[in-house]
């Protein structure tokens, strides 16, 4: 089995301790995802408001994303699961989620997504 | 609803729109229509409680996006205590229902706000469908909720600052 795998980008915010509380949780979430996401991204920055956010990138099997009428429940489970892990609202963080398949997230070469 | 129903189709449409390569311009007005779709559904909720139905377009153009989301946010924030409270089932129902339109608004709106103002991202159908399913799934949800007291209360929220 593919297990996903978890990149930390860039961050902005938050302290030290606090980003690797987020990365140890992430770490241990992401693999509860699969099949249906093969990656899991992030990096922290501000929302158009100026709130500290967690930006996430998920990369979704091929499979998972071609099932069109699945996509809000994966998001939907995706989101709470890793909303939960990192505990969100104890950080005072807001958590955005961004979607891609596998093949697009090839074809587009964006190391830095999201 | 057919206003909000039919934005929704249409950012469903863009995103549709090239069947192999989508244009960034599609899929761009796609997430902003989408976002737009659940703004005018929850203020059209909210000011069919105005008696006086002449006004009510009037009453529309108070509602704001930085306010709406925190409204939102604030009312998610309480949700999310709650839920953790174990409630009973038909308040269990009923607060993951309205927990659910209150957390797609406020992603929705980061996405809007990017896809309108942001030329360095790149956008790619998976995204937008994935959000255009999440909004639809918001809108059912409001639909189960609407006449419960927690529900309406939270339109006038999404209007009126909470001090």
């Amino acid at each position: 089995m593919f297990v996903p795998g978890v990149i930390a980008v860039r961050a902005v915010h938050i302290g030290l301790v606090q980003k690797k509380e987020i990365a140890a949780a992430v770490e241990r979430a992401a693999p509860t995802l699969a099949p249906d996401v093969v990656r899991v991204q992030y990096r922290f920055g501000e929302d158009w408001t100026g709130d500290s956010s967690i930006y996430f990138g998920i990369i979704l099997s091929d499979h998972a994303a071609s099932q069109e009428k699945r996509l809000g429940e994966i998001a939907q489970r995706v989101e709470t699961t890793l909303e939960d892990a990192i505990n969100v609202e104890e950080l005072g963080l807001q958590s955005y989620f961004n979607f891609r398949s596998q093949s697009e997230q090839a074809n587009l070469k964006d190391p830095n997504w999201p | 609803m057919p206003f909000a129903e039919h934005l929704l189709e249409q950012a469903d449409h863009l995103a549709r729109r090239e069947k192999q390569r989508p244009r960034q311009a599609s899929l761009r007005r796609a997430v902003s229509t989408a976002y737009y779709a659940l703004f005018h559904f929850l203020i059209h909720e909210a000011t069919g409680n105005w008696k006086r139905a002449a006004q009510r377009p009037l009453l529309a153009r108070g509602f704001e996006h930085g306010r709406m989301k925190a409204a939102c946010e604030k009312k998610r924030a309480e949700l999310r205590s709650h839920l953790g409270t174990i409630p009973p089932p038909a308040d269990l129902t009923i607060a993951r229902h309205l927990l659910a339109v209150a957390d797609v608004f406020i992603k929705s709106q980061d996405l809007r706000h990017k896809a309108d103002y942001d030329n360095s991202r790149t956008w790619t159908r998976t995204q937008v469908l994935t959000q255009i399913d999440e909004i639809m799934t918001a809108f059912q949800s409001w639909k189960v909720i609407r006449n419960e007291d927690l529900a309406q209360d939270f339109l006038v929220y999404l209007l009126v600052r909470d001090r």
